[in-house]
């Protein structure tokens, strides 16, 4: 009997100490995407956060409008890894990604005209490990 | 005396204990997880046809409300508090769905009145504010050090956004990890009719175009926000009251005319700027600027009396 609540709440213990520790990654990841979204920028409210997984690609859809100036800044918890975000118009042309420029996790977009958009967000590493992705979005008042 | 605890009340206690922390685990992967395949991550290569999730909970990004009191400022229209819902209906909103709907309305409102500097009234909202995110249980997003943050700042309308957007964001990613993503769903869709309702208004009493286009251009993000709300239609009648007069509403912005035309971005790659050149148009008659903003109005009115 000992041993079977032994084993319980070792169980236990451990699932809380995972639990908290995906909570830490998140505010980790939280952190390390903040550091690219300098103040002159006005989040749009919202993080967009997703759990990737192999051959997964993230996608939404966004409307940017005309006369400004957006930041997006795409991010990962994963180690030696890049997040390549791509944005293409409602009719599937590329507008931009950051894959033929290091994926740099951060660029500007000004926007003369409003224009939907589709964010499609990828992570690239060699031996892939299933992690987060996290989103920032803002305008330039 | 002794307590007895045989196997099965092990097992039995052990689940009731990891319910939570399965619950919890779920909320923060999503359930768009269990979707997905097991195949071997290929490098990348931009195309469309690989499999694609969206971003959990999170398909109404823009446009942020602050933008549209930036818009409206900027085109040199007087501020007008007929148009924000008043501080004193506070009292009426006593359910949670009401609630999270009028948090959204008065953000919206604080950042107009912010953006016009108004000091006094900014005071007014930022309390109602707190109270309303002490009834919803959002004080880890909203707490001591935001208040007085704000307060210290009232007078940098920058850095109150700034702020305000911030702690707006850390409350969507609280509301996801505790469960509750339908009080942050009700928050951007009060926040999003606020804003095309300051926007209808102005726009029909100034006939400015760069309002009336811009209430054009929400198609896009009013389909976003259905689809956000749409898996709460059977959560109560007052969810799915809401939702069926947002559907209602896309319907009328199917009749406004747009066109769309690509032309190639340019990159400035020192500083890291894209050059959108890509051009659209929005052809909106006065009978569809006439229902959309009744429609609009029917909506806001539902939320806030």
């Amino acid at each position: 009997m000992r041993r079977t609540l032994t084993i319980a709440f070792g169980t236990l213990a451990l699932l809380i100490m995972l639990s908290s520790s995906t909570s830490a990654q998140l505010n980790q990841l939280q952190h390390i995407c903040s550091l690219y979204f300098s103040p002159e920028y006005i989040a749009d409210g919202q993080e967009y956060l997703a759990q990737l997984k192999p051959d997964q690609k993230v996608e939404f859809r966004t409307t940017f409008f005309g006369d400004n100036t957006y930041r997006i800044v795409a991010c990962t918890n994963l180690k030696r890894s890049d997040v390549i975000f791509s944005v293409f118009d409602t009719e599937k042309n590329l507008l931009f990604t950051n894959a033929n420029y290091n994926n740099s996790p951060y660029w500007d977009f000004r926007f003369t005209s409003t224009v939907t958009c589709i964010i499609q967000v990828d992570v690239q590493n060699q031996k892939f490990t299933p992690g987060y992705v996290m989103l920032l979005i803002g305008y330039k008042p | 005396m002794p307590i007895k605890i045989n196997t099965r009340g092990t097992i039995f206690l052990l689940l009731i204990l990891l319910l939570p922390i399965a619950f919890t685990n779920s909320s923060c992967s999503g359930q768009q997880d269990k979707k997905a395949p097991s195949a071997v991550h290929q490098p990348y290569k931009p195309d469309t046809s690989s499999f694609l999730i969206k971003f959990e909970s999170s398909l109404f990004p823009l446009p942020s409300p602050y933008q549209v009191a930036h818009l409206v400022k900027n085109l040199g229209i007087p501020f007008n508090d007929n148009i924000l819902n008043k501080p004193e209906n506070l009292k009426l909103y006593t359910t949670s769905f009401k609630q999270a709907l009028n948090l959204g309305i008065y953000g919206t409102d604080l950042s107009y009145i912010n953006i016009y500097e108004r000091t006094p009234q900014s005071i007014s909202y930022l309390n109602t504010i707190k109270k309303l995110t002490q009834e919803l249980g959002l004080t880890p997003a909203f707490n001591q050090n935001f208040f007085e943050g704000i307060e210290r700042n009232i007078n940098s309308k920058d850095s109150l956004l700034a702020m305000l957007s911030r702690s707006y964001r850390e409350a969507d990613s609280y509301l996801r990890e505790s469960d509750r993503t339908e009080i942050g769903a009700m928050m951007l869709a009060g926040g999003w009719i606020e804003s095309v309702h300051i926007l209808s208004r102005l726009a029909k009493s100034t006939s400015n175009r760069e309002l009336i286009n811009r209430l054009g251009e929400q198609k896009h993000p009013l389909d976003n926000l259905i689809e956000v709300l749409t898996p709460l239609y059977y959560k109560s009648a007052e969810y799915a009251q809401l939702i069926d007069m947002f559907i209602d509403l896309a319907y009328e912005f199917d009749g406004i005319i747009y066109s769309y035309s690509y032309k190639e971005p340019k990159v400035d790659e020192d500083n890291k700027i894209i050059y959108i050149n890509s051009q659209s148009r929005v052809i909106i008659s006065e009978y569809h600027l006439d229902i959309i903003s009744n429609k609009i109005e029917n909506i806001r009115n539902f939320m806030i009396e």
